[in-house]
């Protein structure tokens, strides 16, 4: 005997005593009935944990040059082989995604902080303010990006306040954070333009004016809290962008230098030995795809948990 | 409409001066100069001798005065000299000669592209939640997922080390066969690889656009009186239903166009493609500031300039659309 279907909304009295639901939780069922979005969640989470215990979970060394080693195919000792100087290919990506990963993260959160600030002023302050700020945005959209990264890439690492400031070793590391946030704000910028824009009207902003709150208040308090949707659905999927444009500037040689291994200067190294050992070519570019793949799944989830109606 | 077009020519006009004067202050602040050669072959060049060069060249002026005469040249056709990658040459030449290879890739791209997305996503959106729609879907988050260097490497692998010695063995380098003349097949051989890597990600995107773009217009209330006046599918389909579609598809297309540019850079590295984006790649690489001002100069103007088309396209396609 099938239990009875219960119909949906059960009866009044039963509707009215269901628990509450809170903002978060609301937003969690939406999510989970999305499951390219929670795959994509757990692919990325593994990603993470992996990358980020790289020194516990690495078997060897990532620099340990084995010369007697070199070019092994995959086997016990070397799950994914070495590459040309016998190192442990594994160890390698596990390290090389920790910097690609965090290079994109750190990037992401520093172009949301500065996209929202930009989108916050422009939108609340309105004037020359905001027709500077959002056509500075418009034109910088405009422009072919990647020959400016590798311009802007390739003078900053050489200039001696750069190296001074972050150490000859890190420049390479610092600068291509920097550049991917001075392209990368205007998006974040242009959401949080609008959704301030049409915010700064309603009754809860006029009532904290009234009150006598700071525009400085209002923004931080009142107006940006409220665009957090955009906000973080448009920084998911800018953070699948970032991965790829790291991993081509480094790739181009202008991104990640050694002595840091990135993704993309794992594939440029592996380049050069393409014909003698083909899949040191396809395990990093993997991990890039499967990194952007999951990233731009949970961003899609993301969109239709947190707000459905939203266009970004 | 002549209005229209007049301000929004103005406005590209005044566009252009300022990207390329914020190109020409960015590169300003470039460390390196046109005489660091000579310094570098001569120790005993002092610091006054290169000061006195550089004013006799104007070196020693303002970012923003050398700027307009740097303009000024530019409008008569002077960009320049390489001081670099093709030392002594003007800059325009180096930029002519390199410029029918990168049309042709860009060009032979951006057609496959249409000619592949457009009936890609028709169909999906025709045919929607089939089969067909969703190995389309999950390609294209594929496509959009893979990076440009490494669907051009997985290429490489394919068709010159694992097919090597067979028929369909592919080119990976360079526009032709060296030391052949003009050959038809041996052009098309070596384009094939090139254009699949540089086509892909628009093919992905393009695709879904082109097929939300359809599913939105199905729902229309003037498709439902097309077929209600007894109109054949065909028509309704094409005619009322495509024709609209289309619309939309032609703004984000000229939007996309810095990206297929971004797009011809990486794939020109990969393949060796003797056009713009590789000579610029080795400007950078040489710090040979005058070369890359020029690309990056008219990379903006052709980005800006089918923005403007696409606009202007836009308001022809749609009647609806009055500027006034």
């Amino acid at each position: 005997m099938a239990t009875a279907v219960q119909p949906y909304p059960r009866d009044e009295e039963e509707v009215l005593t269901l628990p509450e639901l809170s903002q978060w939780a609301l937003i969690w069922r939406r999510f989970r009935r999305h499951h390219l979005g929670l795959a994509g969640l757990a692919l990325l989470g593994a990603l993470f944990i992996v990358a980020y215990l790289a020194p516990v979970l690495a078997p060897y060394d990532p620099t340990a040059i084995d010369l007697n080693a070199q070019f092994a195919y995959p086997s016990a000792q070397h799950w994914l082989g070495t590459d040309e100087l016998g190192r442990d290919i594994l160890s390698r990506l596990m390290y090389a995604s920790r910097v690609t990963l965090s290079v994109a993260l750190v990037s992401t959160l520093l172009t949301a902080l500065v996209g929202t600030a930009v989108g916050a002023i422009a939108g609340y302050g309105g004037g020359w303010v905001e027709i500077i700020l959002m056509r500075t945005a418009d034109i910088m959209l405009a422009m072919p990006t990647l020959l400016l990264l590798l311009v802007l890439s390739k003078m900053l690492r050489e200039m001696e306040g750069v190296k001074a400031l972050f150490g000859a070793e890190n420049v390479s590391l610092a600068v291509i954070v920097i550049i991917l946030v001075l392209f990368g704000w205007m998006r974040v910028a242009r959401l949080v333009h609008g959704s301030v824009l049409s915010l700064r009207e309603r009754e809860f902003v006029e009532a904290a004016r009234a009150l006598g709150a700071s525009p400085a208040r209002i923004i931080l308090v009142h107006l940006v809290p409220n665009t957090f949707a955009p906000i973080i659905v448009a920084s998911t999927l800018g953070f699948g962008e970032r991965v790829i444009l790291e991993s081509t500037l480094s790739f181009l040689g202008l991104g990640i230098t050694p002595p840091h291994p990135s993704l993309g200067n794992m594939l440029s190294e592996a380049q050069g030995y393409m014909f003698r050992n083909p899949l040191l070519a396809v395990y990093p570019g993997m991990v890039i795809f499967l990194t952007v793949l999951a990233i731009n799944f949970l961003g899609d989830a993301l969109r239709d948990a947190l707000d459905p109606r939203m266009k970004v | 409409m002549g209005t229209f077009l007049l301000r929004r020519l103005i406005q590209t006009v005044v566009l252009l001066l300022i990207i390329s004067a914020f190109v020409f202050f960015l590169i300003n602040l470039a460390p390196g100069g046109p005489f660091d050669a000579l310094v570098f072959g001569s120790p005993r060049v002092s610091q006054a001798h290169l000061e006195r060069l550089n004013q006799l060249i104007g070196l020693d002026k303002p970012w923003y005065i050398r700027y307009f005469s740097w303009l000024r040249n530019v409008v008569v056709g002077d960009w320049g000299t390489s001081w670099g990658v093709a030392y002594g040459q003007p800059v325009l030449t180096v930029i002519a000669e390199r410029l029918p290879a990168t049309v042709l890739l860009m060009g032979t791209a951006l057609l496959l592209s249409l000619l592949i997305a457009l009936p890609i996503g028709i169909y999906s959106a025709l045919r929607q939640y089939s089969w067909v729609d969703y190995v389309v879907t999950a390609l294209s988050f594929f496509g959009i997922a893979m990076p440009t260097f490494w669907f051009g490497i997985m290429l490489i692998i394919i068709f010159a080390v694992v097919l090597k010695d067979t028929p369909f063995q592919l080119p990976t380098g360079g526009m032709m066969t060296p030391g052949m003349g003009f050959d038809l097949a041996d052009r098309v051989r070596h384009l094939i690889l090139p254009v699949a890597v540089l086509s892909l990600f628009n093919v992905a995107q393009w695709s879904r656009f082109m097929r939300s773009s359809m599913l939105e217009i199905l729902n229309q209330d003037y498709m439902r009186t097309a077929r209600a006046k007894g109109l054949r599918e065909q028509v309704v389909i094409l005619k009322h239903g495509l024709r609209n579609a289309l619309i939309p598809i032609i703004t984000i297309i000229g939007l996309e166009i810095p990206a297929l540019v971004s797009g011809a850079v990486v794939t020109e590295f990969i393949f060796s493609w003797p056009g713009m984006g590789q000579v610029f790649f080795q400007a950078v690489f040489a710090s040979d500031w005058p070369v890359v001002q020029g690309i990056v100069v008219i990379t903006a103007c052709v980005v800006i300039l089918s923005n403007l088309l696409a606009d202007i396209l836009y308001a022809v396609a749609d009647p609806r659309i009055r500027y006034s």
